[in-house]
């Protein structure tokens, strides 16, 4: 399955298995993207919440 | 008993998400809270205490110096800090010659800036896309993730970003105005992604044949963690910058920036009060000692692949990726990282995010194999 990234276009792909609300993040530009629907592929920019911070 | 943490939520400013624990003690990679209870440390500090938490010889080491001098201005030569430096560059690479000691990573990636800026002339910089270098204007400048970025803007001009361990995308946005590229061998806020040996050779040829400083960020893989002394060794390539910090000494605040001889910066254009102090220095030569006397960075390639052949033998279903290098790991999972690392922490267990979804295990690198099977037997009752 095939998608698209949503903030800079390239090509997302969809592992067998994947379930709506799987998290994962674009190969190119490291955007965190959630999966929305299967039928068709679509995947939006995950929220970011306060709890989500690094180092 | 007074409330630790409603002391500290009256009076820190409150950046920093926080997990319901009061930490008080540590040993090894042990750490206690306030209630007594006893937790196994998989973060050691983000990749701070590697040598283990409260390592004797350093307590030792800062007691002794402590008691003879603690603060010594820059203006002057100290004892401690020349056998810090002389014990630094028996580990360092043969290439870097000179150092300028700093208290954290993010005044070592600064000076990396301003140093770069100055031998080359040129004021452009290319990081990469899931980066991290700290938190001051120009680290925070080379950072990708834009919730550390926003609210600070405008930050250093001339910072440009590509997707990391791709070469096309990178050479794409050098020109005659590039005066470094910053790279992390292994990022560690980005998701514990390895840096491939090919990409890297390919951006120090770039980087020879366009007069552009490769600056290496050794912050987090530095001192032991990847299986080497430095992660550099995996990749075959000479920096022209490298900086240090977080583990250099033994969880004493010390950073250090390492420079090549084609780093020349002119008397007064840099300094620090603290940086190089007699306490950081007595610690740092403590830690580097430690870690040579125990041959620490084969304990972390030893460790971390028993860790990987021990969890594969699970089938977890909450995990997508399992990445690893020494006693670097991260643990893609399918779905946010944080009610894991809650999950882990009530069973006993300290760990740390890196971005939304990768659990980032940092252990000291002087864990027991005892206490990797217990905190491997935790997470598999976690991603099962």
């Amino acid at each position: 399955m095939k998608t698209e990234c949503p903030v800079c276009g390239a090509a997302i792909e969809l592992a067998e298995g994947t379930v709506v609300g799987e998290l994962l993040e674009c190969p190119d530009c490291g955007t965190e993207l959630e999966v929305v629907t299967l039928d068709p592929p679509e995947v939006k920019e995950a929220p970011q919440e306060e709890e989500d911070w690094g180092e | 008993m007074k409330d630790y943490k409603a002391l500290t939520q009256q009076y820190e400013i409150d950046v920093y998400p926080r997990r319901d624990v009061v930490l008080v003690k540590g040993k090894d990679a042990r750490l206690w809270d306030d209630n007594g209870k006893e937790y196994i440390d998989l973060a050691a500090g983000i990749s701070v205490a590697n040598i283990g938490h409260s390592n004797e010889k350093v307590v030792d080491a800062i007691s002794k110096q402590a008691a003879t001098l603690i603060t010594c201005a820059n203006t002057f030569y100290n004892d401690t800090k020349a056998l810090f430096l002389e014990k630094l560059f028996s580990v360092a690479p043969a290439n870097l010659t000179r150092a300028f000691l700093t208290n954290s990573g993010t005044e070592a990636v600064e000076a990396a800036i301003k140093f770069a800026r100055a031998v080359t002339k040129k004021t452009k910089f290319i990081a990469t896309m899931k980066g991290f270098h700290g938190r001051t204007y120009g680290a925070l400048s080379a950072t990708y993730k834009k919730e550390y970025r926003d609210i600070f803007e405008p930050l250093v001009p001339g910072f440009s970003f590509a997707p990391y361990n791709n070469f096309e995308k990178l050479s794409e946005l050098v020109d005659d105005g590039t005066a470094g590229i910053i790279l992390e061998p292994v990022q560690g806020e980005g998701g514990i992604n390895i840096g491939q040996k090919e990409y890297f050779q390919k951006v120090r040829k770039l980087c020879d044949e366009k007069n552009i400083l490769l600056i290496i960020d050794e912050i987090q893989t530095g001192f032991c963690r990847t299986g080497k002394m430095f992660a550099i060794e995996h990749l075959g390539i000479e920096a022209d910058m490298m900086t240090l910090a977080k583990s250099i000494a033994g969880g004493f605040p010390m950073g250090a920036l390492l420079c090549s001889d084609k780093i020349q910066i002119e008397k007064g254009k840099h300094g620090s009060t603290f940086g190089g102090n007699p306490l950081a220095c007595a610690a740092g030569i403590a830690s580097i000692d430690f870690m040579l006397e125990n041959k620490l960075w084969e304990q972390a390639e030893a460790k971390g692949k028993y860790f990987r052949e021990k969890l594969e033998q699970h089938t977890l279903s909450k995990m997508r990726e399992l990445r690893q290098i020494g006693l670097m790991i991260g643990i893609e999972l399918k779905d946010k990282s944080h009610p894991v690392i809650i999950e882990l922490l009530e069973k006993g267990i300290v760990t740390l995010p890196a971005g939304t979804t990768v659990l980032r295990l940092l252990p000291p690198l002087v864990i027991s194999y005892e206490d990797l099977d217990t905190a491997i037997e935790k997470l598999v009752e976690v991603l099962k």
